[in-house]
């Protein structure tokens, strides 16, 4: 992975974007996202009865005018938000040309790049059967580097359970933000469990599920000894035309299993596969989600 | 359907092989795949599919038992009874000689060849053109080349068994004739006897045998002899037939004797014997033949024949001629003769003579030499060679003879004996052959002078064996049937006497050297199937390999 994930010209397209939360976040540091708390922005948010000691400037004196009562004027807080990009690096993610991990680091760090230019802060986790190493939220677009740095070393090994991943983040990051989830989601452990802790903790969730083409499609035929990536377990196929049509179907079901999942829950899902460029990814398909504007 | 080479079947134990390989562990290459659990949940989903779902799973062991099978089965060569119903023409011979009349399962032979060959009209396609002979002693066209189902059926209907012995060799030599001038007929031979050459059979005809083992005695010899009568009874098959034997001179019962189950002679003596009597032996038995149970004889006259051998000296022909009995031998050297008046019989020896007036035998007839040694044909089933053998006679020299009148043996070139009328001309003298030395000659001369003296009133035979032509004074009757006949008020016996006929074992199938002869029963004739199997064992090999590539592709 020595080449730069994102080249120069893409970054500067980046700069226009920004993250979008369907939730209104809450943070310690002002930034340009809507807070629940009311601050001292210009955007007008909604009025209280004044009580004494409020301050004298903020009453709406033209709706004293009309009703003879004093109501004080308030205005939204304009806070920072905190982007968690959680990148699946099981060793199913080494699979594909290019290969999966490397397509979902790449969709990271331009989130993440999306997030600094915006003022806000950007973490990324690498996660499999828990959560491993990360970087934590990072402000600041001078911190862009080390966090491509990070994900360009990232390796796809080891087993997945992204159910007690999740939970293992929500645990660990209490401030509320927006979580973006890149995975295969090629595994048989409740992902939902994990998605519910997140949703707990007021996180604004996405779940991108990453795939290639051999996948979904594959070429494999005769008679094999399939041997699971992460797991090593082995199983005796006689693969032909009519059983790569039942894969075809059982991979249809899972994937409509999690997108429906998502769905009931108000968590976004998006499926690409690595062959899509990460321009398209992030300017056509993020945007038409409304994870990016 | 049979098989020729039944031992390719063999091959068929290889099945258990091929199922016992696809128990065995598949070697199956390793393949690293992101997750495998979505390739189980579709193996469980193929698992439960439907029944045609796993058969196609086990299609490829399938295609490899059944091309097994196809390949052992081409090799065993196998055959259908079908020829005869796709061939255009049929010709249907059936037996009709006295061993047809043979009662087997409580009805005559006969009636099982008609059921067959009934059948056989019945199956043949429409259109097919269908021939009817009937075989005994000479074959007998009954029904030519018809597609009239109506008019074969009654043909068969109405056939009736004779009483006379079955002779094979014209039978298939007819039926080999049938074959050349009809190259696409199928040629159906319902036998009550079993084929003694195959070589005599042509590829076209199928040979069905008709019958089971009976038990049959049979009176298969009746001399009279000056005031003795000699009778030989045989008993054929199991178990023994067991009855009387009845000798009767006219209507007076003479003697009887009981049969003791084993096969003999029974001598009886006549006390007052005359001339002209019909002595009568019957079998008082009930067994599978009738007609071979009566014999009859006319005793012989009391007036010996006269001979007259007119010659330069010939010790072997006057030796011969005196052993004969009842005969009285005259010999004239060739300057002395007149005539033949007076005389039964005239042998020429070494002489031709200028006129012929009277039965003769002319030794040393013809013209030109030929200079041997030969190989000699000659008529079996002619009377004068009854119980003559040929084979291993030598003759150096003989003189070309005119084909006139019946040539009765012949060597390359030229005839050797024939018979004119009442005149046997015979192109070797005897003195250029080894013939005298031989047992045949004396009996040649016996039959010569018994049958030369015939064809008169007067001289009538005591018997005829059936089927013989019985000629009298330019007639010929039929002696087609077993029985006493009366010629203007003389009587002559006409018996069976054949013990080949008698014997009834059961016919076996056509000799396996024969092509057309493997078959048993009513089936029609045969047509190999390993073409078939071959090509459906090549096209197994095709659809396995296209299957193969196109499961793994």
């Amino acid at each position: 992975m020595s080449e730069p994930l994102l080249d120069a010209d893409f970054l500067r397209r980046l700069e226009r974007l920004a993250v979008v939360s369907k939730k209104v976040q809450s943070s310690l540091y002002k930034g340009e996202h809507q807070s629940p708390r009311r601050g001292r922005s210009m955007e007008f948010a909604d009025y209280r009865d004044y009580v004494p000691g409020d301050d004298f400037r903020y009453i709406d004196w033209n709706v004293f005018g009309r009703l003879d009562r004093l109501f004080l004027k308030l205005f939204s807080e304009e806070e920072e938000l905190a982007l968690y990009c959680l990148v699946d690096t099981s060793a199913s993610m080494g699979f594909g040309h290019p290969s999966r991990l490397r397509f979902a680091a790449r969709a990271a760090a331009a989130l993440c790049y999306v997030a600094l230019c915006n003022y806000d802060s950007a973490s990324v986790m690498q996660v499999g059967a828990h959560v491993e190493t990360g970087l934590p939220l990072q402000r600041g677009r001078h911190q862009a580097p080390r966090l491509f740095s990070f994900l360009n070393g990232l390796m796809a090994a080891g087993t997945t359970d992204l159910g007690a991943a999740c939970i293992e983040f929500s645990r660990r990051q209490r401030r509320r933000g927006v979580v973006i989830l890149l995975s295969d989601l090629l595994c048989e452990t409740d992902l939902f469990s994990g998605i519910k802790a997140l949703l707990g903790r007021r996180h604004d969730v996405f779940v991108v599920q990453v795939l290639d083409r051999e996948e979904r499609d594959p070429s494999l035929s005769g008679d094999l000894r399939l041997i699971d990536a992460e797991t090593g377990a082995a199983r005796e196929v006689t693969v032909t035309e009519r059983v790569r049509q039942l894969y075809r179907e059982a991979l249809a079901r899972h994937v409509s299993d999690i997108e429906a999942g998502c769905r009931r829950y108000g968590v976004g899902f998006m499926q690409v596969e690595t062959d899509l460029p990460v321009d398209s990814l992030l300017l056509d398909y993020l945007r038409q989600a409304r994870l990016v504007r | 359907m049979g098989f020729l080479d039944a031992s390719a079947l063999g091959l068929l134990a290889l099945i258990p092989l091929v199922v016992l390989l696809y128990f065995m562990k598949l070697r199956r290459r390793d393949r690293v795949v992101s997750a495998n659990f979505l390739w189980a949940r579709a193996l469980e989903q193929s698992r439960s599919d439907s029944f045609l779902e796993k058969l196609k799973v086990n299609l490829l062991l399938f295609l490899q038992i059944a091309g097994i099978i196809f390949a052992s089965l081409a090799l065993a060569r196998p055959f259908v009874h079908v020829a005869g119903m796709l061939a255009p023409e049929l010709v249907i011979v059936i037996d009709t000689s006295a061993g047809a009349q043979a009662v087997d399962g409580g009805l005559p032979r006969l009636d099982g060849m008609r059921r067959q060959a009934l059948k056989l009209v019945d199956e043949a396609r429409p259109g097919t053109s269908i021939m009817l002979v009937g075989a005994a002693r000479h074959p007998d066209v009954i029904c030519s080349f018809s597609r009239d189902k109506q008019t074969l059926r009654r043909a068969l209907s109405g056939l009736q068994a004779t009483d006379e012995p079955l002779d094979l060799r014209p039978v298939l030599m007819l039926t080999a004739s049938l074959a050349a001038s009809h190259p696409s007929a199928g040629i159906y031979l319902f036998t009550t006897r079993s084929i003694p050459d195959a070589s005599l059979l042509t590829p076209a005809c199928h040979v069905v045998p008709c019958g089971g083992p009976v038990s049959n005695v049979a009176i298969t010899a009746f001399e009279v002899r000056q005031n003795t009568a000699f009778v030989q009874v045989d008993q054929y098959g199991s178990p023994p037939v067991h009855g009387y034997l009845e000798m009767r001179l006219g209507d007076t019962l003479l003697d009887s004797r009981e049969l003791t189950g084993t096969s003999r002679g029974f001598i009886f003596q006549i006390p007052e014997m005359r001339a002209s009597d019909v002595l009568h032996a019957h079998l008082d038995v009930q067994d599978a033949l009738a007609c071979d149970n009566d014999a009859w004889t006319v005793l012989p006259a009391a007036r010996p024949k006269r001979v007259l051998v007119v010659t330069s000296g010939n010790p072997f022909l006057e030796k011969a001629l005196a052993l004969l009995p009842e005969t009285e031998v005259y010999r004239i050297v060739p300057a002395e003769y007149r005539t033949s008046q007076g005389y039964d019989v005239t042998v020429w020896d070494g002489t031709r003579p200028a006129a012929i007036d009277g039965p003769a035998v002319v030794f040393g007839a013809g013209s030109g030499r030929l200079a041997g040694p030969f190989d000699i044909q000659w008529q079996h089933d002619h009377p004068i060679f009854a119980h003559v053998d040929l084979t291993a006679v030598h003759v150096a020299e003989t003189r070309r003879l005119d084909a006139r009148g019946q040539v009765l043996a012949s060597v390359p070139g030229t005839p050797l004996m024939t018979l004119d009328g009442h005149v046997l001309r015979i192109g070797f003298d005897i003195f250029h052959s080894d013939w005298p030395l031989s047992v045949s000659f004396p009996i040649f001369m016996a039959n010569c002078m018994q049958f030369l003296e015939e064809g008169s009133v007067e001289h009538l035979p005591g018997q005829v064996r059936v089927g013989a032509p019985l000629m009298v004074e330019g007639h010929v009757f039929d002696t087609s049937r077993v029985g006493l006949y009366t010629v203007s008020d003389r009587h002559v016996g006409v018996n069976l006497l054949d013990p080949t006929t008698s014997d009834l074992p059961p016919p076996h199938a056509a000799p396996a050297a024969s092509p057309g002869g493997t078959g048993s029963g009513a089936a029609p004739a045969t047509r190999e199937l390993a073409d078939l199997f071959l090509a459906l064992f090549l096209a197994l090999i095709l659809i396995e390999w296209w299957y193969y590539h196109r499961r793994t592709a």
